[in-house]
């Protein structure tokens, strides 16, 4: 073989150069959309993997737990009868109760004088816990056995606590003031959350205070946990071993033990990393195949570009092989470039991303690692999907004749007999440049995917975008009216409270009652909180799926959103027993029908009437009658902070909360989900870009004959560049055609992997989103058109009318 | 006032490699409207130059271009491209017609660009130019359903419905057969009788004897001019010589 020949060698390299140089533009797109499909693949495997390692890093240095049991009042002699289980590595026992931190000032000034829910764990002092333990980040552990308090690291930042600064816990024992000994993370809320189908981030609303063992028990009133933490030893089964401590501590659970998996911050670790495996699964291969294909067309349109040197090359001796070796050397050449592109870009935009989720959540031990398989599979990946492009593109070589090769050729095609309806009614000017689009249907069609696929992914992106904030315009403008939401520790007579609706900053005030509930249906127990609304509540709007209004009824009706429902696995009409003191086995069960279903894209516990929870929880929990613990205070226009002061001065009005704090902590949930969409957007946007460069240049080249000879006929510059306008947006319109339905169905498809037990979007697409992704795609098309007008400009007329290529 | 004047016309050309290659040397020349011209030389003489700057294809490094009195040499490529498409019919040796696209599409592709706004107007010009040539009957049928004369012919159709003054014919006989040609020339021929002014560059003798006058190019000058016997006799004793 030739190849083997040095001097060849470098002759075909010299060619493979010159060639690249002549086509830089194509090439360049082909470069470009390989590194973009290379680097996006890289950059969220990455993070995924990272991601995972981070946390298992965390978990392994921190010992984090594998499963809990949730027991009543047990002593530290009790914990061997754990610990001997055979696959148990570590037991550490807990007392933990709910508290409220009260904050007061210095503090943020939204949150100055008010109490937030909390929880104080205890922690041996004189020794490191031996699961679950906590990364001290400033400061120092624990060292006395009473007053002292490790803090979590994110509440601390937000509500400025320091070093040596007190804060005031109330207990059910009464107050407690601890001394911050130092700021921790703790491998348990890596997501700051509280319930697995919650995933709003809690760090400014819930504060966790770690304190001596001893303190903990002070403040629960005995010396017993009430939490056992397992960590299993490696190799073992976690599942099996819970199994077993579950039936040997039996006596003593007060509920089932709660897994790893059910743990609610690792469960929500947990989908995250599917949700970046999802993006790096679907974006870069959709990609990755477009690079293909324009790979596949640019050196198609080379070879037959280079007919006329082919036949010249082969009447010479040139072995039909080693020809092909030249164009095969091109595209790997090309294929190798866009793949170290790629992972130079790649592999610092996953490190970037990984950083960024680590210090979102807090993670104390980041590892960034980019996985050598992902790297291998990605890279061959890139270079086999290129040097298939560019075989199947130029194979044909092999089965060229050099006499066939040199001689002219006049392009068959398929041209109709006779005048059709398209000559007759279609305007010329349109008649051509559909025709043209006929002339090479790959190309036609690499263009129309190409901008189908970026139309999709800005559709999609957009979508997602219109349908958060709908669904959030929705929930806190037309559901949650209020501007505070009070909560009161105990349930109390609205009559005994300070007459609210009364002051002057007050515009309106509606009672609730929620209580904890048990909601039965065919066997199926969710528990879960109820609202009792007034009847005609205006503060809490409730509505259905078709937006009209919905009033609580005092028929013994429940009223739930889908998310609740699929919970439950309900259906309207369906009867379902509630029950509300958990802590009572013999409370009596009262039967609820479901009423139709609210529109309720964030969960809300299921909702009745007032009066009648009233009447209910008299029967079943020591309640005062016509008991109420929330208020919903709406202020008069620009008297919301004055309200809040009120609120601020009554004792029991302290713990209070606003719709804008819910969206805030919503909005900070889909921080990442966003970054990740606009990242998407981006590449997108530049991938329409590059496609279109690519296809467009080359219908340019393709036909520098037929521009040339338009030219000679006095067909001015302007005109020709309306022609091919013209030929870019029948493209462009059947790529929208293609890409707007297939965004949609993208959109849905995301939204479904993102849906949680908090949350249910419906996708929304606006018309303005519609018809700015029309204008950017438009105008992206455009844009490259600039390059072939600019080539037109250049074109040499006279050699261009004789060139061959048709 | 003559056709087209061209005066002390030099075209230098810049290789890649800096060389400067003058290809053509200060000419002079003269054709009145109505008259039949074949240009002629061997490759590098400077007669595709020439061609080029008749056809307000490249523009001249040096001297002045009149066509039908209105000097060309200086205008932009907008204007040039009016002037081609007003004045100007072109013939080129591979037809270039535009495939996929009819006769009558392709013939009347000039008027659409000229600015003939009325379709009626277009068919039926086109339809006569194409009647002229003797293919009104197949104005239906794409450039691959045609045989190479009948697409040059369609070509020249196409060069005629704009009522040029003037039709530049690079080689149009160069990809035909001997009796293609013939019939080819015979409707330039045609075309002269009828008073149109048609300027063609052949390598042939035998096309070159068909016309009125022909013009000899070697080195960038003009060194023969007159009579196609005449010059070409000339040619002959050279030779021979």
């Amino acid at each position: 073989m030739a190849l083997t020949n040095p001097r060849y060698l470098a002759l075909v390299l010299k060619k493979v150069l010159r060639d690249l140089r002549q086509g830089w533009l194509s090439f360049g797109a082909c470069v470009a959309m390989l590194a973009l499909s290379v680097s996006l693949f890289l950059a969220f495997n990455s993070a995924a993997y990272s991601l995972k390692r981070s946390t298992e890093s965390n978990y392994q240095k921190l010992h984090f737990l594998d499963f809990t049991l949730l027991v009543s009042n047990i002593s530290q002699s009790a914990l061997s009868r754990v610990s001997q289980i055979p696959g148990v590595a570590s037991v550490q026992g807990r007392a933990t109760s709910s508290i409220k931190v009260l904050l007061d000032p210095p503090s943020v000034p939204e949150f100055r004088s008010r109490s937030v829910d909390g929880l104080l764990i205890g922690l041996p002092f004189d020794r490191r816990p031996e699961v679950n333990d906590v990364y001290v980040e400033k400061g120092r552990y624990l060292s006395q056995a009473r007053g002292e308090a490790l803090l979590e690291a994110r509440f601390a930042k937000h509500h400025n606590f320091q070093l040596g600064d007190s804060i005031r816990v109330s207990t059910f024992n009464g107050e407690r003031r601890f001394s911050v000994v130092g700021l921790v993370s703790s491998p348990e809320y890596v997501w700051m959350a509280t319930n697995p189908f919650d995933p709003r981030p809690m760090d400014k609303r819930f504060g966790v205070v770690f304190v001596s063992d001893s303190d903990a028990f002070s403040a629960l009133g005995g010396s017993f946990y009430n939490e056992i933490h397992v960590r299993v030893a490696e190799g073992e089964d976690a599942e099996s071993v819970q199994t077993v401590a579950e039936e040997r501590m039996s006596p003593y659970l007060r509920r089932s033990s709660i897994s790893r998996e059910q743990q609610p911050s690792h469960a929500l670790v947990l989908r995250d990393e599917r949700a970046f495996q999802g993006l790096a699964a679907f974006f870069p291969v959709v990609f990755l195949t477009l690079s293909s294909v324009t790979l596949f067309s640019t050196l198609w349109q080379l070879v037959s570009r280079q007919r006329r040197q082919i036949g010249i090359l082969m009447s010479q001796g040139c072995s039909p092989f080693d020809l092909l070796s030249h164009y095969l050397i091109l595209g790997l050449i090309v294929g190798c470039v866009g793949t170290v592109l790629g992972v130079l870009i790649g592999v610092p935009l996953g490190h970037l991303a990984t950083k960024f989720y680590t210090r979102t959540l807090g993670l104390p031990f980041v590892e960034i690692i980019t996985p050598v398989t992902s790297l291998a599979l990605i890279v061959l990946l890139a270079l086999g999907l290129s040097f298939l492009a560019a075989w199947t593109a130029t194979n044909r070589v092999l089965k060229l004749d050099p006499i066939k090769a040199l001689r002219s050729e006049f392009k068959e095609g398929w041209a109709p007999r006779s005048e059709t309806l398209l000559d007759r009614f279609l305007p010329t000017r349109l008649k051509f440049g559909l025709r043209n689009l006929l002339r090479n249907p790959g190309r036609t069609i690499l263009s129309i995917l190409g901008i189908a696929v970026s139309v999709a992914q800005i559709v999609m992106t957009l979508a997602i975008f219109d349908s958060q904030n709908e669904t959030l315009g929705y929930y806190f403008s037309s559901v949650h009216r209020y501007d505070f939401e009070v909560q009161m520790d105990h349930v109390t007579g609205a009559t005994s409270l300070p007459h609210v609706a009364s002051w002057p900053e007050t515009e309106s005030v509606e009672y609730c009652l929620r209580r904890p509930a048990t909601l039965v249906f065919n066997g199926q127990e969710v528990r879960t909180n109820v609202w009792g609304l007034e009847p005609k509540n205006e503060l809490l709007r409730l509505y259905n799926k078709r937006g009209e209004r919905v009033y609580v009824s005092s028929e013994p009706f429940l009223f739930m959103g889908p998310v609740q429902m699929e919970r439950l696995g309900v259906q309207p009409g369906d009867a379902v027993t509630l029950s509300l003191n958990r802590n009572n086995a013999d409370a009596p069960v009262f039967r609820f029908s479901i009423a139709g279903a609210l529109h309720e894209p964030l969960a809300n516990p299921p909702k009745l009437d007032l009066a009648l929870l009233q009447q209910i929880s008299e029967k079943s929990e020591e309640v005062p009658p016509g008991g109420i613990n929330t208020l919903l205070v709406k202020a008069k226009p620009g008297m919301a902070e004055a309200l809040q002061a009120r609120l601020d001065a009554e004792e029991q009005f302290r713990r209070y909360s606003s719709p804008a704090e819910t969206r805030d902590e919503v909005e900070s949930l889909l921080r990442m989900l966003n970054a990740s969409k606009s990242l998407i957007l981006a590449f997108t946007t530049i991938f329409a870009l590059v496609v279109l460069l690519g296809t467009t240049t080359m219908n340019v080249l393709e036909r520098s004959r037929e521009f040339a000879t338009l030219s000679c006929l006095g067909v001015s510059d302007t005109k020709l560049a309306s022609l091919l306008l013209i030929e870019t947006v029948i493209l462009w319109f059947f790529g929208f055609l293609l890409g707007l339905p297939a965004g949609i169905a993208l959109g849905t498809e995301m939204m479904n992997s993102f849906q949680s037990q908090l949350l249910q979007l419906d996708l929304s697409l606006g018309l303005s989103n519609v018809f700015t992704t029309a204008v950017v795609s438009l105008l992206v098309c455009v844009a490259a058109l600039l390059n072939g007008l600019l080539k037109l400009r250049s074109l040499p007329l006279t050699a261009a009318t004789q060139d061959r290529f048709e | 006032m003559s056709l087209v004047e061209l005066k002390n016309i030099r075209r230098v050309y810049r290789s890649a490699g800096g060389v400067e290659v003058q290809a053509v040397k200060g000419i002079d020349l003269v054709i009145e409207a109505g008259e039949f011209v074949a240009i002629m030389g061997p490759s590098g003489s400077g007669k595709s130059t020439t061609m080029n700057t008749l056809g307000c294809l490249d523009r001249p490094t040096s001297g002045s271009y009149l066509l039908d009195g209105q000097e060309v040499a200086r205008m932009n490529r907008d204007e040039w491209a009016r002037i081609r498409n007003q004045k100007l019919g072109f013939v080129f040796q591979g037809f270039n017609l535009l495939a996929r696209t009819t006769a009558l599409e392709n013939v009347e592709l000039p008027l659409l660009y000229q600015g003939v706004k009325s379709t009626k107007e277009r068919k039926e010009r086109a339809l006569e130019a194409l009647a002229s040539v003797g293919l009104a009957e197949r104005s239906h049928h794409v450039p691959s359903q045609m045989s190479g004369g009948e697409q040059q012919r369609v070509a020249i159709a196409r060069a005629l419905v704009t009522r040029p003054v003037l039709i530049l014919a690079d080689e149009p006989t160069g990809n035909l057969d001997t009796k293609t040609s013939d019939e080819v020339m015979e409707l330039f021929e045609s075309l002269h009788q009828q008073g149109q002014t048609i300027v063609l560059v052949t390598h042939e003798p035998d096309v070159a004897l068909k016309c009125r006058r022909v013009i000899l190019f070697r080195d960038g000058l003009i060194i023969g001019d007159g009579d196609p016997g005449e010059v070409l006799g000339t040619i002959a004793k050279g030779v021979i010589s």
